[in-house]
C-alpha cells in the first residue's frame, strides 16, 4: 500500500469557517497514524474525505497512482472502490442484524458464496476473540465486544487501510487499555496502514507510530511521538501534548521564571512571548535557601507511582511530576530547578523559538 | 362534432318534431330516445333530495338503464357541476336543484346545464314551469305538536315574532339553505299583505324600522332567533317528538308528515295569515358535455310521468309540475292550483338580485 | 489567507463531474429535490388557488354587481373585514374561535400533564389499561363526542325528544347544552389524548437522575414536580400548544353541532356556512385566514425549536421512574379522576351511539324498545349488517385511507431521510416546513382548492376527478405532517452512521434501503402508516366536497344516513369507524410495542 497524499485539501461547511484549511500532508504507508487534536479541529472531516463520505471543495487526495478526488480533473472514486475500511465511533453495527450478519455484509455486496464467507467469518472470529457470537445481536454484546465485531466488519473486506474515528471513547479505562494493546497487536499482524482520530493525547502517544496534531482545520505538527512531545513545534502543541499539561505563562508575567527560562533555552528573552514547563521538568529540593526560584507547595496529589505536587509560584499555580516524595510538606516552601529539556519558549504567533544548542 | 353541439341540435330537432308532427312520430322520437340511453347504460345524478335513490331504482327497473343518483344541497353539486364542466372531466348527467335564482343567473347563463323540456310532454306542462324545467313543487307548512295542541297554537304569522315564541319556531338556516332566502324574497314581495295582516289582527298599524313590511317581519323574526337548521328531519320530530310540555313550531316540508306513524310523532298543520307556507319549485336540468345524455334526457321525461315522480307524490306534501298527473289524496289540498296564494311562491330573478341583501339583513339580526 | 484564487478555481468540466458524483453519491439531494417539487406543487399551489378566488368575482357576484366574471376584486376581503356585515362574518367569529381554542387547548394540556403524570408516576390502578383507553378519544371522528354531549344535555331549546338528563328529570340550562362551554368541553376532551400522549412520552425521556438528584437536596414530590419536571416539560407543552391549537382553529364538527342552536359560529362554522351558501369568495378570504394563522403558527414552531434547544434534555440512563406510591386515600380518588375521563370522554360516546342503535323509537328508555332492528335489518329495510352502502363505504374507507396511508408512510420516510442528510442546507428546511404546513391548514379550504386544481389535467397529473386517485392524494397531502414528522424523528434517532458503513462496504442506494434503512425504520414505517389510516378513516371535512358517487367513505355514508334520516344507521357507522380504528392503533402497539406518541412528534 502506497503513502496517501492530501494536497491543498480544503472543505468548508455552509457560511461557516472552513474545517479544513488547505491541509497538505503525507501519511506514510504502514504507519499507525493518529490525528489528534480537540473536537472541531478538522480531524473526523479529513478522515471521512479520505474514507470518500465528504468531498473536499478543492484539493487532491491520492494513494499512490490512484486518485481519489481531485478538483482539478474532477475526479471523484466512491468511497466503496476506495478498498479502505472504516469504524464509526458508535461502531454503527446494525441492530437488526446478527453478529455474523453484520460482519459478512461486505462480502455479501461482492457477491461471495456462503462457503467462502463462513470460512472469512470463523478466521475473524478467531483473529478477534469473537468465536461463538456469531448469532448474538449487537445488543447482546459488551461494548468491547462490540467493538471488535465493528473491527470485524471493517476488516472482512479490506485490511490495507484502516479508517478508526474515535473507536476508544465509548469503553472504559481497563478495556480501553486492553483494546489499545489489541489494536498494536492488529496493526502489526496485518502490517496495514491506520489512520486514527482521537482528541485524547495518551491514545496517541501509546499507540500511534505518528501523530498529526491539528488545530483549527490546520497541521500544527507532524512526527513521532516522542518527537511531537519533546519537540513541539507550535504553544498548542505544547499545551496539548502531555498530562499533566504544560505549565504556560506570559513572558511577562513573572519575570524572575521568564529570565530562568531564558537562560535554560540559551534565548535572549525578548523573542519569547510565551513560555512552557513540563511538569516532570520541574526538580523539588527541600534545601530553599540556596534556589534560584522558590515556590510554596499547595497540594500533593500522589497517583501510586507518582506525585503531582502543585506550587504557588508569584501568585500563580504551576504543577510538578515527580517520581520521588516531594521534599516538603504542604505550606512549606521548596526550591525549584528546571531540566532544559522539558522547557520550551514560543513567540508572538505561538511558534516554538529554536533553541540554541 | 362535440358534445355540446350534438345536444343543441338533438334539443332543437326534437322542438320541431314535437310542434309539427303528429304523436305517432312522437313516438318513434321516444323509442329512439330510449334505444340511445339503453346504449349509453346508466346515468349520474345529484339530487336536492333522498329519495332519487327510489326514483333511480324505479327507472332502473322500466329500461333496465342503472341510476347512481346521490344527494346532494345545491351547494355542494353546484360546486360539483361548474368544476367538472371547466376542466372537461363531466361525471354527472342530471341535476334536481332548488335553487332557481342561481340557476338562471349562473348555471344557465355560463353553461354548465341546459334547460331540457321532454318534447312529448311540453303541452301538458304549463308555461311557467318550462325554463327552467320545474318536475316538482314541494310544500313547505308551519307544523305544531298535535299532542300538546288541540289546533294550532298561532293563526297569524306576526305572532311569531312575539316574545312568547322566541326560540321556539325551528327553521331552515337561511345561511345554509336557498329555500329559506327564495321565501323572504317572497314576503318583500308579499309586503302590503304583511303589512294588512299585522293591522286586522293586531288592530293597529304597523311600525316600520324596515323599507317594507316584509323586511320588517324577516327583522324581528331573526330578532326572535329562531332555532336553525340544515335538514328537517330532526326539525319536524323535535316538533313533532311526543310528551313535550312546551313544543315549538317548525316550518318544514309537508312530506315530512309521511314520518307521523312510522317515528310516532305528533304533528299537525297550521293555517295562518297571510301564508301558511311556501312553494318551492325543484328544477331538472341535463349537465353540458353529460357523459350519457340521451339517458339524462330519459330519466327528465320519466320523472315527468306518474311513476317517475311518485317517489315524492306518493306522499303528501308534493305535487308534479305535470297537471294531468295525481297527488297523494291525503294532502290538504289535491293540486297546487288549489293551495292558492296561500304558499309563499319566489321570483328567481328578484330572489338573484336581493339576496346578498336579504341574508345580511337576517345575519345582522339574528344574535 | 496565502491561498490563491487560481489555486482554488477549478475548471467547469471538472467541476460538473464532480456535481454528477456527488449527485450519484448522496441521493438526498434527488430524493431532496423531488420532494421539494412534488411538495411545493401539491402544497403551495392549493394555496394559492384559494388566494385566486379570494380575489375574482363569482358569476354570481359578477351579475349582481355589474362586473364579469373572473374579474379581480377586493370585495370580498372588504366583506370579510370592514363591511358592517363583517363583525357577524368575521370579528365575532374570531373572538369565538380564539378564545375556543385557548380556552380548550389549556384544559387539554392540563388534563394532558395531569393524566400523564398520574399514569407514569404513581401507582394507581389500571395503569397500563388506562394508557390505551385513554387515547380513545383521539380515534373516534370528531363529531361523535358532540352527538353524544347533544345527546345527555340537549335541553327544551331544540326541543323534540328528551335528552338523557331531562329524561332524569334535569333540565340542562342553555349555557350547559349549547354554545362555548360545550365547545371547548368537547374540543378538550377530543384533544387531551395528543396531550396526554406527548406528555407520557416526555416523561419517560426524563433522566431520573435529575429527579433524585433534587430528591437528595431534600426536595418533596410537590417540589419536584414544580421546581424540576414541569419545566423540563417546557418543549414538550410546547409542542403540545401548537399541535393542539392549530386542531382547534380549523376543527369543525364540534362547533357545528354545539354551536349552531344558540347561533355560536367560530371561524370553520363561518367558512362552512359561505361555503355552502354560494359564497366561495368570502369562504376563501377566511380560510387565508385560517392558514395565516397556520403559517403564524409555524413560523414560531420554527423559531422556538432554535431558542429551546437548551432546554432538550440529554437522554439518560433511562431508568424507568419510580412510581410515587400514593396513600390509600390519593390511590382511589386519583384512580377515580383518571378512570373518570377515560368514561367521560371514550366510554360515553361510544355507549350514547350504541344505545341509539339500540333504541327501536329514540329518547325512549324502556326494555320494551330496545331491539336489534337497526342492525339486521327490518321492515325490508336493510340494517347495518345487511347494508350494500355500508359495505361499500367500508371497502372504500379502507382502500383510500389505506393506500394514501402506505403512500404517506413512504413518502414521510423519504422526507425525512431527505431532511437528514441533508442537514443544514435550504432544502432540508424548506422540505421540514413545507410538509408541515397542511397541518395547519383547515381541511374544507384545502378540499375546495384540491378540486379547483385537480378536476382538469395538469401537466403530469390526468383529472383526478371521479376517482379515488383525487382522495388519495388530497389525504397523502393534508396527512403528509403526520408521517413526515414521524420520519424525521427516527431518522433522526438513526443517524448517518449505519449507513455510511454500508456504503463503504459496498452497498449501493437499493442495497440499503433495503437491508439497512428499512429494517432499522420498519417501526418508524408502521406509525407513519398508521396515524394517517387513522385520520383518514375520521376524516369528513376533507373528502365531504371530493366523493363521488361510488366513491363514498364511511363517513360521508355517515352524513348521507343523516340526510336520510336514518340516524341509528349514521351512528352505527360511527361506531364502526371506531372499532377499526381502534382494532388499528392495537394491532401498532402489538407490532411496534410503541405508542402512538412517537409519530406525533413527541
Amino acid at each position: 500500500m502506497p503513502d496517501i497524499r492530501l494536497t491543498s485539501v480544503t472543505k468548508t461547511y455552509g457560511d461557516k469557517s472552513r474545517a479544513v484549511d488547505d491541509l497538505t500532508v503525507t501519511f506514510a504507508s504502514g504507519e499507525f497514524i493518529c490525528l489528534l487534536g480537540p473536537s472541531g479541529c478538522g480531524k473526523t472531516t479529513t478522515l471521512r474525505m479520505i474514507a470518500g463520505l465528504e468531498m473536499p471543495d478543492s484539493g487532491e487526495i491520492s494513494v499512490g497512482d490512484k486518485i481519489f478526488f481531485s478538483s482539478q480533473s474532477g475526479q471523484f472514486l466512491r468511497p466503496e472502490k476506495r478498498e479502505l475500511g472504516l469504524m464509526f465511533q458508535s461502531y454503527a453495527l446494525w441492530p437488526h442484524m446478527s453478529v455474523e450478519q453484520n460482519i459478512v455484509f461486505g462480502l455479501d455486496m461482492k457477491h461471495m458464496p456462503a462457503a467462502k464467507k463462513a470460512e472469512r467469518f470463523a478466521e475473524l472470529a478467531k483473529l478477534l476473540h469473537l468465536e461463538g457470537l456469531g448469532g448474538r445481536f449487537p445488543r447482546e454484546l459488551s461494548g468491547g465486544q462490540q467493538q471488535r465485531v465493528a473491527l470485524a466488519r471493517m476488516l472482512a473486506v479490506s485490511s490495507n487501510l484502516l479508517l478508526l474515528d474515535e473507536p476508544l471513547s465509548n469503553l472504559d479505562a481497563s478495556l480501553r487499555l486492553e483494546m489499545r494493546a489489541e489494536l498494536k497487536r492488529l496493526h502489526h499482524a496485518l502490517g496495514c496502514t491506520v489512520i486514527f482520530v482521537t482528541h485524547d493525547q495518551l491514545e496517541a502517544m501509546t499507540m500511534a507510530t505518528s501523530i498529526t496534531v491539528m488545530n483549527n482545520g490546520r497541521i500544527e505538527q507532524q512526527g513521532a511521538p516522542m518527537d511531537v512531545y519533546r519537540r513541539p513545534a507550535s504553544r498548542f502543541v505544547a499545551k496539548f501534548v502531555g498530562s499533566p499539561p504544560m505549565n504556560m505563562f506570559k513572558a511577562g508575567e513573572l519575570p524572575l521564571l521568564s529570565g530562568e527560562v531564558a537562560r535554560t533555552l540559551g534565548i535572549s528573552a525578548a523573542g519569547m512571548e510565551t513560555f512552557g514547563i513540563r511538569p516532570e521538568a520541574i526538580r523539588l529540593s527541600a534545601d530553599c535557601d540556596s534556589a534560584v526560584l522558590r515556590a510554596r507547595v499547595d497540594t500533593i496529589q500522589p497517583t501510586g507511582a507518582d506525585w503531582i505536587v502543585g506550587l504557588v509560584f508569584g501568585n500563580r499555580q504551576l504543577f510538578a511530576l515527580t517520581s520521588e516524595m516531594p521534599p516538603r510538606d504542604i505550606g512549606a516552601h521548596v526550591g525549584i530547578a528546571l531540566k532544559a529539556d522539558g522547557v520550551h519558549a514560543f513567540d508572538k504567533t505561538g511558534v516554538a523559538v529554536e533553541r540554541v544548542s | 362534432m362535440n358534445i355540446r353541439m350534438c345536444l343543441a341540435s338533438f334539443g332543437l330537432a326534437a322542438t320541431v318534431a314535437s310542434a309539427t308532427i303528429p304523436a305517432q312520430a312522437q313516438t318513434a322520437d321516444i323509442d329512439k330516445l330510449i334505444a340511445a340511453a339503453k346504449a349509453e347504460g346508466s346515468v349520474v345524478a345529484y339530487w336536492m333530495s333522498a329519495r332519487i335513490a327510489n326514483a333511480g331504482a324505479g327507472f332502473a327497473a322500466k329500461y333496465g338503464i342503472k341510476v347512481l343518483g346521490t344527494k346532494m344541497t345545491d351547494a355542494e353539486s353546484t360546486e360539483k357541476v361548474v368544476r367538472e364542466v371547466e376542466s372537461g372531466n363531466v361525471q354527472v348527467d342530471i341535476i334536481g336543484y332548488d335553487d332557481g335564482p342561481r340557476l338562471i343567473t349562473e348555471m344557465i347563463p355560463g353553461k354548465y346545464v341546459e334547460n331540457y323540456v321532454p318534447p312529448g310532454l311540453k303541452d301538458a306542462i304549463p308555461e311557467a314551469s318550462r325554463n327552467p324545467l320545474i318536475y316538482l313543487w314541494q310544500v313547505s307548512i308551519f307544523g305544531y305538536n298535535t299532542e300538546r295542541y288541540d289546533k294550532c297554537p298561532i293563526t297569524n304569522v306576526w305572532q311569531l315574532t312575539e316574545p312568547k315564541w322566541a326560540g321556539k319556531l325551528h327553521m331552515f338556516d337561511p345561511r345554509l339553505r336557498s329555500m329559506q332566502i327564495q321565501a323572504f324574497s317572497a314576503m318583500e314581495d308579499r309586503a302590503d299583505e304583511l303589512a294588512a295582516s299585522y293591522e286586522k289582527f293586531y288592530g293597529k298599524p304597523l311600525k316600520l324600522t324596515q323599507a317594507n313590511a316584509g323586511l320588517e317581519f324577516i327583522k324581528r323574526l331573526a330578532a326572535s332567533r329562531p332555532v336553525l337548521y340544515n335538514e328537517d328531519v330532526e326539525l319536524a320530530a323535535n316538533v313533532g317528538a311526543r310528551g313535550q310540555s312546551d313544543p315549538p313550531i317548525g316550518i318544514y316540508t309537508l312530506g315530512r308528515h309521511r314520518e307521523i306513524k312510522e317515528k310516532n310523532l305528533a304533528l299537525g298543520m297550521c293555517r295562518l295569515e297571510p301564508f301558511q307556507g311556501i312553494n318551492q319549485p325543484t328544477y331538472i336540468q341535463i349537465v353540458a358535455g353529460a357523459p350519457h345524455p340521451n339517458a339524462a334526457k330519459l330519466f327528465a321525461h320519466y320523472l315527468l310521468t306518474q311513476e317517475g315522480v311518485s317517489p315524492w307524490t306518493k306522499d303528501v306534501g308534493a305535487y308534479s309540475s305535470n297537471p294531468t298527473l295525481s297527488a297523494n289524496p291525503d294532502n290538504p289540498y289535491p293540486n297546487v292550483s288549489a293551495w292558492g296564494n296561500s304558499l309563499l311562491v319566489s321570483d328567481n330573478a328578484h330572489v338573484a338580485k336581493r339576496r346578498q341583501d336579504l341574508l345580511d339583513l337576517w345575519i345582522a339580526n339574528n344574535r | 489567507m496565502t491561498t490563491l484564487v487560481g489555486a482554488t478555481r477549478t475548471p467547469l468540466r471538472a467541476r460538473l463531474r464532480l456535481f454528477g458524483s456527488r449527485l450519484a453519491c448522496e441521493p438526498g439531494h434527488l430524493i431532496g429535490v423531488a420532494l421539494a417539487i412534488a411538495l411545493a406543487y401539491l402544497v403551495l399551489a392549493p394555496m394559492l388557488a384559494v388566494l385566486g378566488s379570494s380575489t375574482q368575482l363569482t358569476r354570481m357576484d359578477a351579475a349582481r354587481l355589474g362586473g364579469r366574471h373572473g374579474d379581480l376584486t377586493l370585495a370580498y376581503f372588504e366583506r370579510v373585514f370592514t363591511s358592517p356585515m363583517s363583525d357577524h362574518i368575521f370579528w365575532t367569529p374570531l373572538a369565538n374561535t380564539l378564545s375556543v381554542a385557548a380556552m380548550a387547548t389549556a384544559l387539554a394540556v392540563v388534563f394532558g400533564v395531569v393524566l400523564a403524570a398520574l399514569v407514569t408516576s404513581t401507582n394507581i390502578w389500571g395503569r397500563k389499561a388506562l394508557g390505551f383507553l385513554l387515547i380513545i378519544p383521539y380515534m373516534l371522528p370528531s363529531q361523535a363526542i358532540a352527538t353524544a354531549w347533544i345527546t345527555v344535555f340537549k335541553n327544551r331549546r331544540t326541543a323534540g325528544p328528551a335528552g338523557v338528563l331531562e329524561a332524569l328529570g334535569f333540565s340542562p340550562p342553555d349555557w350547559l347544552a349549547y354554545g362555548q362551554f360545550p365547545i371547548v368541553i368537547c374540543l378538550a376532551l377530543s384533544y387531551f389524548p395528543f396531550a396526554f400522549l406527548l406528555f407520557s412520552n416526555g416523561l419517560n425521556k426524563i433522566d431520573t437522575q435529575l429527579e433524585e438528584a433534587a430528591v437528595t437536596l431534600g426536595a418533596r414530590t410537590r417540589t419536584i414536580w414544580v421546581r424540576i419536571l414541569l419545566p423540563l416539560l417546557i418543549p414538550t407543552t410546547m409542542s403540545v400548544l401548537l399541535l393542539t391549537v392549530a386542531r382547534t382553529l380549523g376543527t369543525f364538527a364540534a362547533p357545528y353541532v354545539l354551536g349552531t342552536p344558540v347561533g355560536y359560529t367560530l371561524l370553520s362554522t363561518s367558512l362552512y356556512s359561505h361555503l355552502r351558501s354560494g359564497a366561495p369568495g368570502v369562504a376563501a378570504v377566511l380560510a387565508i385566514v385560517l392558514a395565516v394563522f397556520g403559517i403564524a403558527m409555524l413560523a414560531f414552531d420554527v423559531w422556538m425549536v432554535r431558542n429551546w434547544q437548551r432546554f432538550v434534555t440529554v437522554g439518560g440512563k433511562g431508568d424507568k421512574r419510580q412510581r410515587a406510591k400514593l396513600r390509600p386515600m390519593a390511590r382511589i380518588t386519583q384512580t377515580a379522576l383518571a378512570w373518570t375521563v377515560f368514561l367521560v370522554a371514550a366510554l360515553g360516546p361510544l355507549l350514547v351511539m350504541l344505545q341509539s342503535t339500540l333504541l327501536r323509537e329514540p329518547g325512549v328508555f324502556r326494555l320494551d324498545n330496545v331491539s336489534l332492528a337497526y342492525w339486521f335489518g327490518f321492515a325490508g329495510q336493510p340494517g347495518v349488517f345487511t347494508s350494500p352502502e355500508i359495505f361499500w363505504a367500508l371497502f372504500n374507507s379502507l382502500t383510500i385511507a389505506g393506500t394514501a396511508a402506505i403512500i404517506c408512510g413512504v413518502l414521510g420516510l423519504a422526507v425525512g431521510y431527505a431532511v437528514v442528510r441533508l442537514q443544514g442546507s435550504w432544502l432540508s428546511g424548506f422540505l421540514r416546513q413545507v410538509s408541515f404546513l397542511p397541518y395547519l391548514m383547515p381541511g374544507m379550504a384545502f378540499a375546495a382548492a384540491f378540486l379547483t386544481l385537480f378536476a382538469v389535467r395538469r401537466g403530469p397529473i390526468p383529472a383526478l376527478y371521479g376517482s379515488i386517485s383525487l382522495l388519495v392524494l388530497v389525504m397523502v397531502v393534508t396527512y403528509l405532517p403526520y408521517a413526515s414528522r414521524s420520519g424525521i424523528s427516527a431518522m433522526m434517532q438513526v443517524g448517518r452512521e449505519p449507513e455510511e458503513a454500508g456504503v463503504v462496504l459496498g452497498a449501493g442506494f437499493f442495497a440499503r434501503m433495503l437491508r439497512i434503512i428499512g429494517p432499522l425504520q420498519k417501526t418508524a414505517l408502521v406509525t407513519a402508516i398508521i396515524l394517517p389510516f387513522i385520520s383518514g378513516m375520521k376524516e369528513l371535512s376533507l373528502v365531504v366536497m371530493l366523493v363521488t358517487p361510488g366513491t363514498e367513505m364511511l363517513t360521508t355514508q355517515s352524513l348521507r344516513f343523516l340526510d336520510y334520516g336514518f340516524t341509528q344507521l349514521a351512528n352505527a357507522t360511527v361506531l364502526i369507524i371506531g372499532i377499526v380504528v381502534m382494532l388499528m392503533v392495537l394491532l401498532l402497539q402489538r407490532v411496534t410495542k410503541s405508542n402512538l406518541a412517537g409519530g406525533l412528534g413527541g
